[in-house]
């Protein structure tokens, strides 16, 4: 149960920040979806990092949330091309459990945004990708410091 | 090849499979096809566990589109309600996931619908595509896991059953086990053979892979619970660090005020445990209404008219196989005499929680002190300073040169500090790990 408590804490704070951005900021709010469903991700299964691994963690998630947008795009413009990507990434982020802890916390970092991508679609607005780009690595960032601020509190 | 590579193999074929029939078969919907497999085949140790997971999403798809079903029928479409529905979905599903993953299946295919009806997509027209993508998607991961070098799950219900007897053979002789992984680890695959078991009951003489699961971990559980022990050490010392001197009468270190808070921490534990050595220089009274006495000796040489001996508590001696016969001679019915395999720590906390103690006052002396304390088999040590030396180097010290765990970078938490007459008493908690 408390579990479940934190977990919607996480997805609530993450969803609500990103719908005030993606308000804000005039796009639909598709970013805060997806931040969402990463935060339930996330919740999923709790880790106690240290510092540096906190840190690389923040740093990493956006920027796999953006590769795997990207993925995401490509299935829809050119979907046999997206899904050897896609293949590709998963499988990818599964075999790297053969380099112990270290590997499979890389790879559950990994297969997340792509497991979010097969249940939130982006929307990205046609006039304006590089704004929906920097959403994306927004949604990314604060899916993580939520859920991490959250679980830090709850202890 | 590791089962991780063979676990990406499997799945890499899964996701082609589930995309190259999705992208043909059902082009708006692929995505189904392909999450489900993903779910499927994502982490599945063997044939049966693809299986089982495969009837549970598709049985929690059809509860939860049948849940959206009645929900868009009867709720109206307004964003801050459906907002609201998918939270609180959301948040049982959360919670009901620690049960079963049905439950998960059933509320995060209600959520989709949900969020798709939001979008003006019902959820009814579309339940027939979407069980049979889900069912698509779930038969790519189960092939996959079929006939990519696939692991059967009998093999892989006897290696986990073996492993973990072997842990339980391993800790009868004293060594440390991890039998909580033991237990999750056959928690990780018990769930098919148990639904097998439930379905085609159990045939043929040897006993069936659930019955075997369900028998080791009751007792690995019971082997955890006996292990539960909690261990309190308590000394008195001299300022110089010595528990006695070489006179022949017992040098009194505590204050008045320190025995008696000594004698109140004894009562909160099952038994008292002082070495033999110092049974045979002190002779001990060991006082105490509930605790019983035990003592460790490997040669059983033990006086029966030592006050240990009195009859007046429940009486056990620990020992191996050659001091068992002399002490049967001279004892008799006098205390419990029970064998144990080595006289570590761990073994003997071992035997005692197969005695009934559940937690154990350890007093002394210094061999027993530094066999405790050295391998870290402690979760308080109660340390009493007396005001004074004893100031010769031949006489018994608090413990004797030994590898400590707890050293400069393995400190212990201290607790309290108190004054109890002339003595300070120091309590120190160690974590265990």
């Amino acid at each position: 149960m408390k579990v479940a408590l934190v977990g919607i804490a996480g997805v609530l704070a993450s969803f609500g920040a990103m719908y005030a951005i993606c308000a804000y900021a005039g796009v639909n709010a598709s970013p805060a979806i997806l931040a969402a469903a990463l935060a339930v991700g996330l919740a999923r299964r709790p880790e106690r990092l240290d510092p540096r691994a906190t840190l690389a963690k923040f740093a990493a998630l956006p920027v796999v949330a953006f590769g795997a947008a990207l993925v995401g795009l490509t299935l829809r413009a050119l979907p046999v091309l997206g899904a050897i990507l896609f293949c590709a990434g998963v499988t990818l982020s599964i075999w790297l459990r053969n380099f112990g802890e270290r590997g499979s916390a890389i790879g559950r970092t990994i297969a997340l945004p792509f497991l979010v991508i097969l249940i939130v679609p982006l929307h990205v607005d046609s006039g304006r990708p590089g704004l929906g780009a920097l959403l994306v690595i927004v949604a990314g960032a604060i899916a993580f410091a939520c859920t991490y601020a959250v679980q830090r509190m709850a202890g | 090849m590791t089962i991780h590579t063979r676990m990406a193999l499997q799945m890499l074929v899964a996701l082609a499979l589930a995309f190259a029939i999705g992208l043909l078969a059902f082009a708006q919907h692929w995505s189904w096809v392909v999450l489900t497999a993903f779910i499927v085949c994502s982490g599945a140790v063997g044939r049966g566990d693809a299986i089982y997971k495969g009837l549970l999403r598709v049985g929690g798809a059809i509860g939860g589109t049948l849940v959206a079903v009645v929900v868009s029928r009867f709720v109206p479409a307004n964003g801050v309600i459906d907002a609201t529905v998918i939270f609180v979905v959301l948040f049982l599903g959360m919670w009901l996931r620690t049960i079963n993953y049905a439950y998960w299946a059933a509320c995060a295919t209600l959520i989709f619908a949900l969020l798709q009806g939001s979008q003006g997509d019902a959820a009814g027209p579309l339940f027939a595509t979407r069980v049979l993508c889900i069912m698509i998607g779930a038969l790519c991961a189960i092939a996959a896991t079929w006939f990519i070098y696939p692991v059967r799950t009998e093999q892989l219900v006897r290696k986990r059953v073996s492993e973990a007897r072997a842990a339980l053979r391993d800790l009868r002789g004293g060594a440390e086990r991890d039998l909580h992984h033991h237990l999750a680890q056959l928690e990780r695959v018990a769930p098919p053979v148990r639904l097998h078991r439930a379905v085609f009951g159990t045939r043929g003489e040897s006993p069936h892979p659930a019955t075997l699961i369900d028998e080791t971990q009751a007792r690995l559980r019971t082997a955890i619970e006996r292990r539960n022990v909690r261990v309190y050490v308590s000394v008195a010392v001299s300022l110089d660090g010595y528990i006695d001197d070489r006179s022949s009468a017992r040098l009194v270190l505590s204050s008045p005020e320190d025995l008696a808070d000594m004698r109140a921490a004894r009562e909160l534990c099952d038994a008292l445990l002082v070495g033999a050595e110092t049974l045979r220089r002190d002779d001990p009274s060991l006082r105490s209404l509930n605790a019983a006495r035990v003592t460790v000796t490997e040669s059983g040489d033990l006086d029966p008219t030592l006050r240990f001996f009195d009859g007046s508590a429940r009486t056990i001696v620990l020992t191996g196989a050659a001091g068992e016969r002399r002490l049967r001679e001279r004892i008799g019915d006098g205390a419990e005499i029970v064998l144990v395999d080595r006289f570590d720590p761990a073994a003997i906390i071992a035997t005692l929680a197969d005695c009934g103690v559940h937690s154990l006052f350890v007093e002394g002396g210094t061999r027993i002190l530094t066999a405790f304390l050295a391998a870290g088999t402690f979760d308080a040590l109660r340390l009493g300073i007396a005001p004074f030396f004893v100031g010769d180097a031949q006489a018994p010290r608090f413990v004797n040169a030994a590898a400590f765990l707890n050293d400069a970078k393995h400190r212990l938490v201290l607790r309290s500090v108190r004054a109890l007459g002339d003595m300070a008493v120091l309590e120190y908690e160690h974590p265990r790990a």
